[in-house]
């Protein structure tokens, strides 16, 4: 009894719970991430180091590295922002009057396709040639209802800056998936060192575009 | 001795020890998620490629606008760039951007953005609108740019190798309209082998002056006509160029010969411009190619199994009619008697027991019963005879 009275002594107030949610939209990107899908901010690619030489270093002898590993993904997100395609290329940050710069002021060249760059056929001033070579790189999807079918390798011969500007690693056409996740690994690259080239750390800042086409 | 020091000094000057860098790795400066990009901010409700890329027709003199959106997805506030660049012809003919420091003379030039730089919250988007200004005297055709995104923030100092960056582009595709010339031509096509996969690659030339979506069909048919595998897509092929493409085919796992070939279709219409859907196109083909594939060794195995197994039951099968052939033509009807046998009866007709029974479908033990009728050699001399046999299996 003296329950019911307690209960009845309470105003009964109900109040509306609003849910609200926003969800922003997504666009097409590149970027490099780890094997926990965590992007790598600042990615620097190190080609190791060579020993200075009366010759030039090219080919076999050139530095090498590669681009993109289990650990070190180059990825492709498409959250339904490229609905007809679209591709990813690598090319020079600073356009044609890129350098290999050293801290001590030094540079070589990346662009330089005669005689494997080991001439300086531009006449900037410096030889030196960077080779991209997609050929055996695997693309992945990384996506549960995703496929690569319609995604396919940039080149199945080594590319280099001395023919073109740009390099092309992945094209996606407008049949591939609206809405996915691809991951590139095994790009090799490698870069000759002209005669005589001073002892320095180098850097040369390439940007990976993905572009909606 | 000085001589030898001279050496040493001489080579170890031109041998600087220059070390560029040490080890094959990316160094992770910061880790984070999400991303930054953009997308066209006003898409049109006629051009349903308008949602991916900026497509406008435009009057030499004329102006239109338009507008991005740019998109924060990462969790923290970004200060983003956003730039029009000219389009340029990345390897193997696909669509790429110029830098930010090179000089614009095309549609790159002819884009005013409101705005070049925004910083955006976490999660948050905001849209740039811009112009595109087309000058007077611009030839007709279609003339290529991007809209650029990319996040500002300093180069990662004191590290060496390749330094990487990241930016979305958002193709600019503007028509100037006049004398429009649509046409494609496949001018090459290849095959290769690449791990476990066939590739082919087809090249299609654009001697027109606008891009072409071309959809791309590459085909592996079997050495009979029936489709092994079919892989293409549609991709734009840009003004003046020349496309290539490489289309994976899983490489055929019990190998064998098959036919290779490649078709385009594109919308030859003029008055279609980027977006268009007509169905009536115009199909290209080129000659096909005849792939020989070696089977995986595996597959190899089983077949070269297979084979001998084939030629082991055709040895058998040539044998058993010969016999059948000589037991109906040079055999005569022989009525058993009371004390034959097969062994006696084989041994008086020259043949061996076995070829005996087989041919009178004798079951073991191989009794045989007086007033039996089975049928036996004519003589020593036919049982001789080349269709005699020689050697027949008993049949359990």
């Amino acid at each position: 009894m003296l329950f019911q009275g307690s209960r009845l002594g309470h105003a009964q107030t109900m109040r509306t719970i609003e849910f609200r949610a926003t969800i922003n939209p997504g666009a097409l990107l590149t970027d490099i991430r780890d094997e926990n899908g965590r992007s790598i901010l600042q990615p620097v690619l190190d080609l190791g180091g060579v020993i200075n030489s009366v010759q030039c270093r090219a080919n076999e002898n050139s530095l090498k590295g590669t681009l993109g590993s289990d650990s070190q993904r180059i990825y492709v997100d498409n959250p339904k922002a490229a609905f007809d395609g679209w591709t990813l290329s690598i090319s020079p940050a600073s356009g044609k009057e890129a350098k290999w710069e050293g801290r001590e002021g030094y540079y070589f060249d990346y662009n330089d396709s005669g005689m494997d760059g080991c001439i300086d056929d531009d006449n900037d001033g410096h030889a030196g040639l960077l080779r991209v070579n997609p050929s055996q790189a695997e693309v992945k999807s990384d996506c549960l209802e995703c496929s690569n079918n319609e995604i396919s390798v940039g080149s199945l011969n080594e590319q280099s800056f001395g023919e073109s500007d740009s390099i092309t690693l992945l094209k996606a056409s407008k049949s591939s998936d609206e809405l996915g996740s691809w991951y590139l690994t095994g790009v090799e690259v490698n870069q000759s060192v002209p005669a005589g080239q001073e002892g320095d750390q180098y850097k040369l800042d390439l940007v990976l575009t993905a572009a909606a086409t | 001795m000085s001589t030898y020091i001279s050496k040493v000094c001489l080579y170890g000057g031109l041998l600087l020890l220059a070390v560029l860098g040490s080890g094959f790795s990316l160094h992770a400066q910061e880790l984070g998620s999400g991303g930054i990009g953009g997308r066209p901010a006003y898409p049109r409700e006629d051009n349903p490629r308008s949602e991916s890329i900026f497509i406008h027709e435009i009057d030499p003199g004329d102006t239109v606008s338009d507008g991005i959106k740019v998109i924060n997805n990462t969790d923290q506030a970004r200060t983003i760039q956003v730039y029009s660049a000219d389009s340029i012809v990345s390897s193997g003919g696909a669509f790429g951007c110029a830098q930010l420091v090179d000089e614009k003379v095309d549609v790159g030039n002819w884009i005013i953005l409101d705005r070049a730089e925004v910083t955006l919250e976490g999660s948050s988007s905001e849209v740039i609108d811009f112009d595109i200004n087309v000058p007077e005297g611009t030839d007709v055709g279609e003339h290529g740019g991007c809209v650029v995104v990319q996040e500002k923030k300093p180069i990662a100092e004191n590290e060496q190798g390749i330094g990487l960056s990241f930016r979305t582009a958002i193709r600019v595709a503007v028509l100037v309209p006049g004398d429009v010339v649509k046409n494609l031509e496949i001018v090459g096509f290849d095959s290769a082998l690449k791990h476990s996969e066939i590739v082919l690659t087809p090249q299609i030339e654009n001697t027109g002056n606008v891009s072409v979506d071309a959809e791309i069909s590459s085909t592996i048919d079997y050495f009979f006509g029936k489709q092994y595998s079919q892989v293409g897509g549609q991709y734009p092929v840009l003004r003046g160029q020349t496309g290539e493409w490489n289309f994976q085919h899983n490489r055929p796992f019990w190998g064998g010969i098959f036919k290779a070939s490649v078709t385009a279709t594109y919308d030859r219409n003029v008055e279609n411009f980027i977006g268009s859907d007509n169905p009536d196109k115009t199909e290209l083909k080129y000659d096909s190619i005849w792939l020989f594939v070696v089977p995986h060794p595996v597959a190899f195995a089983v077949e070269l199994a297979v084979l001998l197994g084939v030629i082991y039951l055709m040895i058998r099968l040539r044998r058993s009619l010969s016999v059948k052939r000589a037991v109906k033509n040079d055999w005569r009807s022989y009525t058993v008697r009371s004390g034959d046998d097969v062994k006696l009866l084989a041994k008086k007709h020259g043949i061996s027991w076995k070829a005996l029974a087989s041919a009178n479908k004798l079951k073991a033990p191989y009794t045989l019963k007086a007033g039996d009728k089975i049928k036996l050699p004519a003589s020593k001399a036919a049982a001789k005879g080349r269709d005699q046999p020689r050697k027949i299996d008993v049949i359990k």
